[in-house]
């Protein structure tokens, strides 16, 4: 239909433009004031009809913007000039609209109760992606004797170093990967991204397999390695379209396998087949979902995401992903580093790290939780400043909730892990380091400060490779690493996210 | 001849309403040479019309998708940008300051083709210059206590609503603006900054489309009062610099001589029709029946027409309403309800929606009496069509309707079921009488309303604003009287070079 287009496509709520025309909802025979058939009242001046008129459209006359709001109405409704003269006695619509709007006092009312919170999260859904963030950690548990642990190589455990590189690779690859599906779907583009899935996730696996081959190991654990590139990029696939559950159901297996081991010696076959069970469902449901994807309506003319924010998304991966391995790997690899030095402490560091990854789903609802409480904030601040305090606030308010969490759930991965004993407070404080980095980064990448994120995170994760691999104290490195990050991301935040436009 | 035609939403992108009105103009001036630029949505809408061959090139200017990502400007450009944001919301909010709406508007025109007008409305200062405007207690917004919640909305919708300030004007020529609003926005930059003359063609009236959808629109009273605030005060530099604004009745003209066009510059050109696309429909059909043609939509109140019928009914059972039209976008829920409606009233299959037919005359022949039920209406042509094709009518009195109509049928008031009801039977118990009034309604469509009529007024127009070689402006910028005349700025002919051009006075005054 052809006419005035709306400013933005979803200006207003569906139907919003036929409600426009529906003045229906108003009382009708409005027009006609009623003669004051009161004889039998004091002679008094009989009353302007005008004041009437104000009563009957007062909702209207509050509401008004303008006089013209008023006169447009009044016209809409068959008011002409000669009826304004006739009835009212005014010249015209316009200076009875005019009277009107002088009459009526303007009414505000306040934000509608209804307002969608366009950041409701749910929080099942939450840890749901929690779980299946964590849930592949029980893979190591069955892959752990695929690793032959009296070799080494590089002075590590043979196999680590692949693993270490291959998975390294993975994160940095998937979550480019995952920023630019995501791109398209935003563009409501499904098409598009399932292409973008379909090559990205069997490229970032095969490079990560190649990398782990590369730099060599003993067969099984090159293919352990090799499994676990297929099933970061299945996964990555599966979550970036929303399909937890899916992912759950293929790591079903593993959880199975996981109990069993724990209760009873199993051959190495058997645990195999159980890790390639869940890599073969979680390939299959990935394939047949981008296949949906690739089946859906091509979308019309979205422009294509820009390739510096998809790069600024993968080294953002890496540099999260080496400041998680430089956490869980530190001790090891300094061991290998100064063979020399009393061995560092490590015992804790699997649970920590377990800890982690289940607070991950956490993260992900705090970081809806934050954005919904910015917009209720933009709602109530009246200036620049005061939402500038609100913000910062509730920063610091999630950010502590979500270091409690983790030092809870850290506490708890200690009780049920056999022979851990409590982290140090130095070694606590690495951890909650680390989570304080993740989660600030995190919510600032969602915020699009993609190149500044991770810019920050590199130099960190840049910052204790080296002076990891000089033979640096593992726990200070990651103390002045997390620190420095955590710090510094926090200023950033607390400036940007008190800015308003930063939450549009 | 060239002439650029300047739309919104409507022709060659859509279909109904004025883009008919735009193909007709286009098609009946084979030698004048057209250029459109339309306003549109996201941008990537089909052509919906067949381009004739006069027509040289269609520019879109997008209102939907992500903005220029570009950086804003910043230091002193970005200070004397703010000053002038500040003086154009002051215009816009503040009726004491209306006269630098336009020289603002211009200003921005200037950042808009450098790429920098998105990017520096939707900067943090621009927010807090808003905020910081709007909340001045001597502002009406003031009271209405805005959050930044509000001023963020009121930015992102007033910075899709310029952006059609960043195509490029056309240099020469006519700019023929067939809306008021958005689509305006490139001729008078081009009347501004190239001295091409800006004609203004309303059918409806752009400002009280946007009253009236903006009233139950979701907005919070100030974003309410911003975004109708720039509609205002865009409607009236329209006015103002239009070398002629041509309503399509003179019911329109109220509107535009409100908005402070000079009276001398409204000249009333209506619509038309061919009469030999639409000739007398001949027999009438033998049982009694009501017709209404039209696209199915709220504006046309089609509540009102079943009820009247529902009345009519009561005192002739066997009469009919048959209703022929396609239904727009988004408006099936609203033929939904209608139906259930008749449903309701009882009126079972004596009422008929036809859909889309081939031949709109059919509708017209299909009904003894053609019914017009709309809540508002500019110079409908389906009233035109409906008596170029001698058939008695009964509409509502709205827009141009009774111009349209003179003798030739009945006139009711809009949105009352009785009266309408009362006409309707007026004329099916009067054979004689609807025939006479069907011959006299043909008689003055020949006389008054064809389509040649329409065009030729256009073409002479057209030939008039060229006759003139170089035209000027009206009134550039309102002096206030008390103060020191003001140099009417002589208008900067070629592009720009700098973006302080538009400034003008403002800025001498100011230093």
């Amino acid at each position: 239909m052809s006419g005035p287009l709306r400013l933005v496509p979803d200006e207003g709520t569906p139907g919003w433009a036929e409600e426009t025309m529906q003045l229906k909802t108003l009382p009708r025979q409005r027009r006609r004031p009623r003669l004051a058939s009161a004889p039998d009242a004091a002679p008094e001046l009989s009353p302007d009809p005008i004041d009437e008129l104000a009563e009957r459209l007062a909702d209207i006359c509050a509401d008004a913007v303008h006089p013209y709001e008023i006169a447009a109405f009044l016209e809409s409704d068959g008011l002409t000039d000669e009826q304004a003269a006739l009835n009212y006695g005014r010249p015209d619509a316009f200076t009875l609209a005019e009277e009107l709007y002088a009459k009526v006092d303007r009414r505000y009312p306040g934000p509608p109760a209804a307002a969608a919170d366009p950041w409701r999260a749910d929080p099942w859904r939450c840890v749901l992606r929690g779980l299946v963030f964590a849930l592949p950690g029980l893979g190591y548990l069955l892959g752990a004797d695929l690793f032959a642990a009296h070799r080494m190589r590089f002075g590590m455990p043979s196999g680590m170093a692949a693993m270490a590189g291959a998975t390294l690779l993975s994160w940095a690859w998937n979550q480019a990967l995952a920023h630019r599906a995501y791109s398209w779907l935003s563009r409501l583009d499904r098409r598009s991204a399932g292409r973008a899935l379909a090559l990205g996730a069997p490229s970032g696996a095969l490079l990560a397999a190649t990398a782990g081959y590369v730099l060599g190991g003993p067969r099984s654990a090159l293919w352990f390695t090799g499994g676990q590139s297929a099933y970061l990029g299945a996964a990555t696939v599966l979550l970036v379209l929303g399909q937890e559950r899916l992912l759950l159901a293929a790591l079903a297996p593993s959880v199975v396998g996981a109990g069993l081991v724990l209760a009873l010696p199993l051959p190495t076959v058997v645990r195999a087949a159980i890790l390639l069970a869940t890599l073969a469902g979680a390939v299959a449901l990935a394939g047949w979902q981008v296949v949906r994807c690739l089946r859906s309506a091509p979308a019309t003319g979205g422009s294509e995401p820009p390739r510096h924010e998809i790069a600024a998304a993968g080294l953002f991966g890496l540099a999260v992903g080496t400041l998680t391995l430089v956490a869980g790997l530190g001790a090891t690899v300094h061991h290998a580093v100064r063979p020399a030095d009393p061995p560092v402490p490590g015992g804790g560091t699997g649970a920590a790290m377990v800890a982690l990854t289940l607070s991950l789903g956490l993260a992900e609802w705090l970081l809806y939780r934050y954005r919904s409480l910015a917009t209720t904030a933009l709602r109530t601040s009246h200036s620049p400043g005061g939402f500038r305090r609100r913000t910062a606030g509730l920063l610091a308010g999630c950010l502590v909730g979500y270091l409690t969490a983790v030092g809870t759930l850290d506490l708890a991965a200690t009780r049920l892990w056999p022979h851990t004993p409590l982290l140090d407070p130095p070694r606590l404080g690495a951890l909650l380091l680390l989570a304080a980095t993740l989660w600030t980064a995190l919510l600032l990448q969602a915020l699009g400060l993609s190149w500044r994120t991770a810019g920050l995170c590199i130099g960190a994760a840049g910052f204790e490779s080296a002076a990891l691999f000089t033979g640096a104290d593992p726990l200070r490195v990651q103390l002045y690493g997390c620190g420095a990050a955590a710090v510094l991301l926090f200023l950033l935040a607390t400036v940007v996210l008190g800015r308003t436009t930063t939450h549009r | 001849m060239r002439v650029t035609l300047l739309t919104e939403g409507t022709y060659p992108h859509a279909h109904g309403g004025v883009s008919v009105w735009v193909d007709q103009i286009v098609q009946g001036m084979p030698d004048v040479e057209f250029d459109i630029i339309a306003v549109t949505g996201s941008g990537t809408e089909g052509l919906a019309w067949e381009l004739p061959a006069n027509v040289r090139n269609v520019t879109t200017a997008p209102l939907w998708g992500p903005a220029d990502d570009r950086k804003p400007p910043r230091g002193r450009s970005l200070k004397r940008f703010l000053d002038a944001y500040e003086r154009f919301l002051h215009a816009i909010l503040d009726p004491v300051y209306t006269t630098h709406f336009g020289t603002e508007l211009y200003g921005f025109a200037d950042y808009a083709r450098q790429g920098l007008l998105s990017s520096a409305l939707r900067s943090e200062p621009a927010l807090k210059t808003l905020q910081h405007v709007w909340t001045r207690a001597y502002l009406p917004t003031a009271a209405s206590n805005p959050t930044l919640h509000d001023a963020l909305h009121a930015t992102d919708l007033l910075e899709h609503a310029l952006r059609p300030l960043s195509v490029e004007p056309p240099h020469d020529g006519v700019a023929h603006a067939v809306s008021g609003g958005l689509a305006a926005l490139p001729g008078l930059i081009a009347s501004q900054q190239f001295a091409v003359p800006f004609l203004l063609t309303e059918h409806g009236i752009y400002l009280r489309e946007r009253y009236l959808g903006y009233r139950t629109g979701p907005y919070r009273w100030p974003v309410k009062a911003l975004l109708l605030g720039f509609y205002r005060m865009l409607a009236e530099e329209s006015y103002s610099r239009a070398a002629l604004v041509t309503p399509g009745n003179r019911y329109n003209r109220r509107w535009e001589e409100r908005g402070g066009t000079p009276s001398d510059n409204i000249r009333t050109v209506y619509n038309g029709v061919d009469p030999d696309l639409f000739p007398a429909a001949g027999a009438e059909p033998a049982t009694p029946t009501l017709s209404w043609a039209g696209r199915v939509d709220p504006i046309k109140d089609l509540e009102t027409l079943i009820r009247a019928f529902a009345l009519v009914r009561e005192e002739m059972p066997d009469a009919r309403l048959r209703m022929f039209g396609g239904t727009a976008r988004g408006a099936e829920g609203y033929r939904d309800g209608c139906i259930a409606l008749a449903a309701e009233l009882g009126l079972g299959d004596s009422v008929v929606f036809e859909g889309r037919v081939e031949d709109i005359q059919d509708a017209y022949a299909a009904g003894n009496v053609v019914m017009l039920s709309s809540i508002s209406e500019g110079f409908p042509f389906t009233l035109i069509e409906a008596m170029s094709s001698g058939r008695a009518t009964v509409s509502t009195d709205v827009g141009g309707v009774r111009e349209a109509v003179g003798e030739t049928g009945l006139v009711v008031p809009p949105r009352e079921p009785a009266p309408m009801a009362r006409a309707a039977l007026e004329l099916l118990r009067d054979p004689e009488r609807r025939a006479r009034m069907g011959e006299q309604a043909r008689l003055r469509v020949i006389e008054q309303f064809t389509l040649r009529q329409n065009i030729d007024g256009f073409r002479g127009i057209y030939t008039e604003l060229l006759g003139e070689r170089r035209w000027l402006p009206n009134t550039v910028v309102a002096v206030d009287p008390v103060a020191e005349p003001v140099p009417v700025p002589v208008p900067a002919i070629g592009p720009a070079q700098e973006p302080e051009v538009g400034y003008g006075w403002w800025e001498r005054e100011a230093r």
